[in-house]
């Protein structure tokens, strides 16, 4: 993800709450109402964010390093993960590294990020807020507890949301901004997803700088007997 | 061959102060049941000054000394303390056995026996190496006697005479202190032999009686006589006990151990029904346990925690380990977490605890990889993490060799002992920087990220409206809307031969007008629609 890079400035801080997350909407009627069509609005859920976490991850283990991903919303996909690994040229015993922890409320998510955060030697943790369907976003002090687990560790904090949540409390907020979704030609097949990367907040970058990215589509079609 | 004894002359007396430390100095007697009939089989020095002796009922006990402690005679203390024992002579030598109980007098022994051929080169001489065995089980908790001579049957009475010679110190206040360590030269082992009274010997009541009718009281006295003639009138068990006084015993070589299952254990005095208190009794368990496998050089890879409840239920909780380990506050704390996730039904009478051991192996560390967390750290946060979410919802994801779709697979987490090699980098890839914790090492050409399914769990009911036989119209909770863009259908079949497990499924990739793209399911089992991913 070279362009993410020379937008990020050399990549996601080590040691700091960063944030990846879709566009911002008013309220969760607004973005409920942004799935109707004809709205005039592009705030659709497809924004690549889940991709970006994941490249993350897959550079991680790729790396030989321990990576976490805590769960709220229970939609982390092995195979997904798997085809990310695997387009790396990693084989996929190196998804092993990676611990994934499935929440089941807010307040569980919450004590087992802090609870990774405290064990020195994982080099990232995605910390998964993202639900399609809406849900209570983390207050800030619980942001600013987190920043100040992630200050002064070998660990970067990803958090992963649907519209901006940390507030100031992480040193990078990078916004995923859905821009075309691109189809093969007939027979029609998802070919992939068109995306601005805006960075939002930087503590040293100027903000309002983005970047297109192409999520191209890799994921095998079922195929039962 | 020359061999090392360990004797300890009170073994249920020792057992009990070994899993209470807090009663040593105390007047302490063991008794052999509950209630005021029970008989007093062990007595503690503070006990035995006030004239306090065995065989005397509590009462009688307490006429002497009103301020005594009392404590039941444990099976499962005893068994663990003779199992400590023989830790402690492992750590000696490879070689080493416990001997069978004693009867009569000699039946709240412990006795182990250790190889000690050989072992000049580590100690010095026997003298050295039975001082280190006399201090390694006084560091264990289990204070004894060490002798050491050319078999098993003269070294443990040697090691029985040190006893006794201790035992009239105590008593005689105007007497100096006893050794605790005794090396028998072979030369010098009949004269050693020679005064010690018969009854050392042990020999069973029958043979006791007969002796004394002869008027043979001493080894002495029992060598003179002809073996065979005195075997035809006092029976045959004659010619083992003339065997041992001459230290002509013909014995196998000492075997070696080979489990590796270390088990401690406490009955306790009344049922415990809260937490708190259990978790004293743990940390009691949890010390001696990581006692005896630092005398093993093991560590715990998994441990089984038994707890016998006052209802009569028994009820077992499993531990594993993720790097073998000796830490006590580890182990601890994964017990701990693992009793508050499921606390016992009823109070609790008594613990067991069973250790799985493993040799301890050093990490390799590698020069090119980031080091990851220490295995204890990583077992702490596993444990915790099975607390807070659930020991099934934590671990590393699998990939399951199955088409269901909504299947997916999580495996318990490890740390990888020995990572892959990391892929050489090309000088491009050196130049440029990485998008997360720059290393020193980079990765192959970069593709970009892929686009990647979000599952939706438990998947969302939908209502489609469909246009010649395609998705044209979709309304869940999510919303409501036109679908402008459709590829699919992909069937998915699969286990036809079970009625339970039976699947089939229709999927689609579908884009609404805002630009999300979900991936649609029909299921031909239940005749719904529903969305069971979204791309992102």
């Amino acid at each position: 993800m070279t362009p993410l890079d020379r937008l990020l400035g050399g990549g996601f801080p080590i040691g700091r709450l960063s944030e990846i997350c879709g566009p911002a909407a008013a309220s969760p009627n607004a973005r409920r109402a942004a799935v109707a069509p004809n709205t005039g609005r592009t705030a659709g859920r497809t924004a690549g964010r889940t991709a970006v976490a994941l490249s993350l991850v897959a550079e991680a283990l790729s790396n030989g390093a321990l990576a976490a991903w805590i769960d709220l919303a229970d939609a982390f996909d092995p195979d997904s993960a798997l085809e990310t690994i695997r387009a790396r040229g990693d084989e996929a015993g190196t998804l092993d590294r990676l611990l994934w922890v499935r929440a089941r409320d807010e307040d569980e998510a919450l004590r087992a990020c802090e609870r990774v955060m405290r064990t020195e030697g994982f080099a990232l943790v995605v910390f998964d807020l993202f639900r399609p369907e809406g849900g209570r976003d983390p207050k800030d002090v619980t942001w600013l507890r987190l920043a100040r687990l992630a200050a002064g560790t070998r660990t970067t904090l990803v958090a992963l949301s649907d519209t901006p949540s940390t507030g100031a409390r992480a040193e990078l907020v990078l916004e995923m901004r859905p821009s075309r979704v691109t189809w093969s030609d007939p027979p029609h097949l998802l070919e992939s997803v068109e995306t601005e990367a805006v960075l939002r907040r930087h503590r040293s970058r100027p903000t309002g700088e983005k970047v297109a990215l192409r999520a191209a589509f890799g994921i095998l079609r079922p195929g039962g007997c | 061959m020359r061999v090392g004894c360990l004797l300890v002359p009170d073994l249920p007396l020792q057992a009990a102060l070994r899993a209470e430390p807090e009663l040593r100095g105390r007047p302490l007697v063991i008794t052999s049941g509950p209630g005021p009939r029970a008989e007093i089989v062990a007595v503690a020095e503070p006990a035995a000054r006030q004239s306090v002796r065995p065989g005397q009922t509590l009462p009688q006990a307490r006429a002497v000394c009103p301020g005594i402690e009392v404590r039941v005679a444990s099976p499962v203390l005893e068994r663990t303390a003779r199992e400590a024992l023989l830790d402690v002579a492992l750590s000696l030598a490879p070689r080493a056995e416990s001997a069978p109980r004693g009867s009569g007098l000699f039946a709240a022994e412990g006795v182990v026996f250790v190889d000690a051929s050989g072992t000049s080169a580590l100690h010095g001489d026997e003298s050295g190496f039975a001082s280190v065995f006399h201090a390694r089980a006084e560091r264990a908790g289990l204070p004894g006697f060490v002798a050491i001579a050319s078999t098993r049957g003269v070294s443990r009475l040697a090691a029985r005479h040190l006893a006794l010679s201790a035992m009239h110190a105590r008593l005689d206040p105007s007497s100096s202190e006893a050794p605790t360590t005794r090396v028998l030269p072979r030369e010098r082992e009949v004269a050693f032999l020679e005064p010690i009274p018969i009854d050392l010997l042990d020999p069973d009541d029958r043979t006791a009686e007969a002796l004394t009718r002869f008027g043979v009281r001493r080894v002495r006295e029992l060598r003179r006589l002809p073996p065979r003639d005195l075997a035809a009138r006092v029976g045959p068990r004659l010619l083992e006990l003339v065997a041992r006084a001459r230290g002509e015993e013909e014995e196998p070589p000492i075997p070696e151990p080979r489990t590796t299952t270390l088990e401690e254990g406490q009955d306790l005095e009344a049922p415990l029904a809260a937490l708190e208190p259990l978790t004293f009794v743990l940390r009691g368990l949890v010390s001696r346990m990581t006692e005896r496998l630092a005398l093993r050089g093991l560590g715990c890879t998994e441990l089984r925690l038994g707890l016998q409840l006052e209802n009569g239920a028994h009820q077992s909780r499993r531990v594993g380990v993720a790097t073998p380990s000796q830490d006590e506050q580890v182990l601890l704390r994964l017990l701990r977490l693992t009793v508050e996730r499921a606390p016992p039904m009823a109070p609790i009478e008594s613990v067991t605890l069973l250790c799985e051991g493993l040799p301890l192996r050093r990490e390799q560390l590698d020069l090119f990889l980031p080091r990851g967390p220490s295995p204890s750290d990583l077992d702490q946060t596993l444990a915790e993490l099975a607390s807070i979410c659930g020991e099934d919802r934590v671990g590393a994801p699998e990939i399951v060799d199955t088409h269901r779709p909504d299947a997916f697979g999580l495996k318990p987490f490890r740390k990888p002992r020995r990572p892959d090699a990391p892929k050489r980098a090309s000088r491009r890839g050196r130049r440029e920087s990485p998008s997360v914790n720059p290393a020193p090492q980079t990765t192959p050409p970069r593709r970009g990220p892929r686009l990647s399914m979000r599952a939706l769990r438990p998947a969302i009911r939908a209502r489609v409206h469909l246009v010649n036989g395609r998705p044209a119209h979709l309304h869940c909770r999510l919303g409501q809307g036109e679908i402008v863009k459709t590829a699919g259908p992909w069937r998915t079949t699969g286990q036809w031969w079970s009625e339970a497990a039976h699947f089939a499924v229709d999927h689609y990739d579908v884009e609404l007008g805002d630009g999300t793209v979900l991936r649609l399911a029909f299921d031909w089992k239940t005749k719904r629609w529903q969305i069971d991913g979204l791309y992102d």
